[in-house]
């Protein structure tokens, strides 16, 4: 029997049937299994007999064995759970300030969590609000493109006509297509993208009305528009009633507003602002004999399948792809309304657009940072402070308690720090967070727990999740100590130090790195702001021409005003917008900007030439036949600069380049120069004018000027846009994110120095009476205060090391995702961060050291 | 009660071994024998479960045993036969002697 006494039945399978095991049955049936474990050990052996022990067990989980919980118990359960819960707010209570630090911690970062996860939901479930979310498509085809094939959102009406006679399970069908047209509402011209859709767009997605009819577009005079477009129209009053003139084609035309809708949610895919009825642009295109290709949106019937509606339209295709030789369509597929956002970018004139992924990465893995560095925060601290109790654990071990109680109470304690640390969160969230965070990314985000399901599962899945990966480590560790020990060992303080120093280090890294992420993003953008962009921006305003009868009259007022130096006319204004358009030079064929700008636009805009010669006004030759390139344009098309011209093609057009300029920031700089190129157009064709002003208040100068300018052309809404500004959205954009950045870094720093505190305020008092005797017998404060700081040094010299390290390379990639130009990252930043971080650690830690420096020997030496 | 009057085979097996192994008959000792005396394996639970309901049935009655060495000091639970499950034992016997009786000396097989 000897060696039968090695080997014991499996201690999980035992666990288990002490677990469900009547009490009242539990002697003999363990009896049992155990005795047919030993006898059937003897016979075959270990690893068979354990495999029985475990089947037995299972197949003793029956019914009549089953412990029946008898109300006695359920209340003695109970009673132990409030003992718990009792026992936990007291702990808390007692060591106020550790608990402070950890509800506090957890609290920002289940907020940031939160926030995040609130900003990443609603960019993949933008479109889930509407109804009939499932039973709505694009339809969309597959053709060949240039190089490959590809998808296009883009459907040609002639098409959709056959499609809707002949494919049966449509129920509701509506075009979906922008066109700019002007619009006229009390005599006062502007314009607008409106939306031309068919009569049963309102049916198939669901808005909200504020005002007027749901049937509005059923009626083709009638219009519907949004809340941001009748205060734009009409001010404060509904405009339902009221006429709008829209200009459709070339005619004007005259519609009732029929209906007024709620704004749609600002990230959702169907923006609604002039809602126009098909029919008009309709007749517009059959009249003109274009062809045109629309968004084109079913609703199909319910219970007919994706499949069925796919092959009645592709069946379709043959006989159309006879009729229109250009891109045949190869074959159609339907897009749901659950995905279309998700996958518009793949889509070629698609609708919405795809979550930001590096957005939502970047908030995910700046949550996830927060609650790492909170987590690693709390199980340090916590450990702390569970050593402050290890007698209270001796003892109850003694009295009889399991380990699993004791966990299960540890853990406990942490369920209501962690719950409060939620409140707490919700709190800051609500109030302060999610606002500030709305204004830095224009969201309108709202934290509305109990209508949100979905929100309210994160909730308590994160708040179970926190709990237990905050609190299992340290309640394990607490819970592993024999009372022998516990009591023989007269000071338990101090734990396990060396797991302690690594979540320290840990903290340290995270918070290194997020520092880092914060210099290098105010350095970016310093660089950003500081690029030359290639011209003189300065003191230059520009000013679109609302109608060509104004041509003569603005450019006499500009010129006869005595604060312009210089007017330019010219169609494109640099900086406000973009043109691509393929040129070849031989086989190389490249995307380049082509900006169509009066003669003398490029010298007055203040490019450096440098090579051939700016556009010369006096030669009519110059006009349409040459063009000025930047040196990527050189590069990018493989050209050689000659002066007796060299020849590049645009389509079929050959133009001939004159002259090279420096690279110039035709855009704001979130994207790298690519070739540009300018091409002169004779001053009939002007629609816009830059101009030059005298030194002095730019603002105040754009405001007189376009007095003197609506004074010409009352009816007209225009503005002067200056071009200084031009790339201020971008800087602002850039601004938000380094303020994320920033604040990411602070918070990190925050929780980071907060962990230290807690340890070193833990350490110091754990061990006062040692400081105590070592002040007796004469050590100063400077003494005292470098032993506090030893222990730690190797902490910060590993956090500096390796958090540079890996800020070097995460940091790096990030700057190379959102900017085109950003620095690399220097000695300088990686200084800069690592002196705040040790400052700030270095404050910290005074804080204890101060308290030892004053302290009186008497006092410690004397208690207990 | 009225299941009371019919027993199983297994049932009438297990309650003739908890017969025969008088003072010993305890879960595992009824397995074991029957491994030995019928070559059948049974299930541990299978035998709870039916030396449970011979215990409803009234046909035997248990009580705890002392503590032994062999399962780590935990007591067996033994049965006894009872009175009636004597009874029931005899009038089985009897049933199957009367009817094997009827069967002849020449026994009537179907070749097929």
């Amino acid at each position: 029997m000897a060696k039968n006494a090695d080997h014991k039945p499996p201690k999980w399978a035992d666990r288990f049937l002490q677990w469900y095991c009547n009490k009242d049955l539990l002697e003999q049936l363990q009896g049992d299994v155990y005795e047919l474990f030993y006898w059937r050990m003897e016979e075959k052996g270990p690893s068979a007999a354990k495999r029985s022990f475990a089947w037995d067990v299972f197949r003793l989980f029956r019914w009549s064995n089953i412990k029946s919980k008898s109300r006695n118990q359920k209340l003695n359960n109970m009673g132990i759970i409030k003992n718990y819960l009792k026992i936990g707010l007291r702990n808390l209570w007692k060591q106020r300030m550790p608990s402070t630090i950890n509800v506090l911690g957890l609290s920002i970062a289940l907020a940031c969590a939160m926030v995040s996860f609130k900003f990443i939901e609603q960019s993949y479930y933008k479109d889930f609000y509407h109804e009939n979310l499932d039973d709505l498509f694009l339809v969309t085809h597959y053709e060949e493109l240039e190089s490959n094939t590809g998808r296009n959102g883009l459907t040609d009406n002639d098409l959709i006509d056959e499609i809707l006679k002949s494919v049966p399970g449509i129920e509701k069908h509506t075009r979906y297509y922008f066109r700019r047209s002007g619009t006229k509402v009390n005599d006062v011209e502007t314009s607008t993208f409106a939306l031309f859709v068919d009569e049963n767009y309102l049916k198939m997605f669901t808005f909200q009305l504020i005002a007027g009819n749901m049937n509005a577009l059923s009626q083709p005079d009638q219009i519907v528009i949004n809340e941001d477009a009748n205060e734009r129209f009409f001010g404060q009053e509904f405009g339902v009633g009221k006429d709008i003139d829209l200009k459709i084609g070339d005619e004007w035309k005259s519609f009732t507003v029929g209906a007024i809708l709620k704004n749609s949610p600002s990230k959702g895919s169907m923006q609604n602002y002039l809602l126009v009825n098909y029919q008009n642009i309709d007749r517009v295109r059959k009249e003109a004999n274009e062809v045109i290709s629309t968004n084109f949106f079913i609703q199909r019937q319910k219970g007919v399948s994706k499949g069925q509606l796919v092959a009645g339209m592709d069946e379709l295709l043959a006989l159309h792809n006879k009729d229109n030789g250009t891109n045949p369509y190869i074959y159609t597929e339907l897009e749901s309304l659950r995905t279309m956002a998700r996958n518009s970018y793949s889509i070629y004139g698609g609708v919405g657009s795809a979550p930001s992924a590096e957005g939502n990465l970047v908030l995910a893995s700046i949550s996830i940072f927060m609650i790492i560095l909170a987590v690693f925060n709390y199980i340090n601290i916590s450990l702390a402070m569970v050593m402050k109790r290890m007698k209270e654990i001796g003892i109850r071990k003694v009295i009889g308690s399991r380990r699993r109680q004791l966990i299960f109470q540890f853990l406990t304690e942490n369920f209501i720090l962690t719950s409060f640390a939620m409140l707490l969160a919700i709190l800051l969230a609500g109030s302060f967070l999610l606002p500030t965070f709305n204004e830095i990314a224009g969201g309108d985000l709202k934290l509305d727990i109990l209508r949100h399901q979905s929100f309210w599962l994160f909730l308590v899945s994160i708040l179970l999740f926190m709990t237990l990966v905050s609190g299992i480590y340290p309640a394990i560790v607490a819970s592993s100590y024999k009372p022998t020990l516990i009591f023989r060992r007269s000071n338990s303080g101090g734990g396990n130090r060396n797991v302690s120093a690594v979540f320290l280090t840990f903290q340290m890294i995270l918070a290194t790195i997020t520092i880092v992420a914060a210099v290098m993003f105010i350095h970016t953008n310093q660089v950003n702001r500081s690029l030359d962009w290639g011209y003189d921006q300065y003191n230059k305003l520009r000013v679109s021409i609302p109608d060509s009868i104004y041509r003569e009259p603005f450019r006499e007022s500009l010129e006869t005003d005595p604060n312009v130096v210089a007017v330019a006319g010219t169609q494109a204004l640099i900086g406000t917008s973009l043109n691509g358009w393929q040129f070849k030079n031989g086989d190389v064929k490249k995307y380049a900007e082509f900006f169509s700008v009066g003669a003398e636009y490029p010298e007055l805009l203040g490019v450096e030439l440098v090579e051939g010669r700016l556009f010369d006004p006096t030669l009519a030759s110059d006009i349409n036949q040459t063009l000025v390139v930047n040196e990527t344009f050189m590069d990018q098309l493989q050209l050689d600069f000659d002066p007796d011209g060299i020849t590049v093609l645009q389509d079929s057009t050959s133009y001939t380049i004159i002259g090279v300029v420096k690279d110039y920031f035709y855009w704001a700089p979130d994207q790298k120069i690519r070739g540009a190129a300018f091409k002169a157009i004779p001053s009939s064709e002007y629609t816009a004018y830059y101009f030059e002003v005298t030194e002095g208040d730019i603002r105040a100068q754009r405001d007189r000027i376009l007095e003197d300018l609506k004074t010409i052309a009352p009816d007209k809404a225009f503005g002067i846009g200056i071009q200084a500004e031009a790339f201020d959205g971008f800087y602002e954009e850039m601004e938000g994110i380094s303020n994320i950045m920033v604040f990411t870094a602070s918070i990190a720093v925050f929780l980071a120095a907060m962990g230290l505190y807690g340890l070193v305020s833990i350490n110091v008092s754990s061990h006062i009476k040692n400081f105590g005797i070592r002040k007796v017998l004469g050590a100063n404060g400077m003494e005292l205060g470098s032993s506090i700081l030893k222990r730690y040094r190797f902490v910060f010299l590993f956090a500096v090391l390796l958090g540079c390290s890996v800020s070097v390379l995460l940091i790096g990639e990030l700057l190379s995702d959102i900017y085109a130009y950003y620095p690399t990252i220097g000695a300088g930043p990686l200084a800069i961060s690592v002196l705040i971080l040790l400052g700030v650690s270095f404050l910290t830690i005074n804080v204890q050291i101060q308290k030892v420096r004053k302290l009186n020997p008497a006092e410690t030496l004397r208690t207990e | 009660m009225s299941k009371g009057n019919h027993i199983g085979e297994l049932e009438e097996l297990i309650l003739l071994l908890v017969g025969v192994l008088r003072d010993e008959a305890y879960a595992v000792g009824v397995l074991q024998e029957m491994k030995t005396q019928t070559g059948r394996e049974l299930n541990i639970s299978a035998v709870h479960a039916v030396l449970n309901r011979l215990e409803e049935k009234g046909l035997v009655t248990s009580e705890m045993g002392g503590a032994t060495q062999e399962r780590g000091g935990r007591r067996k639970r033994f049965y006894k036969l009872s009175a009636s499950g004597r009874q029931m034992i005899d009038q089985v016997r009897s049933v199957r002697e009367k009817l094997y009786g009827q069967l002849g000396s020449s026994p009537i097989y179907s070749i097929a």
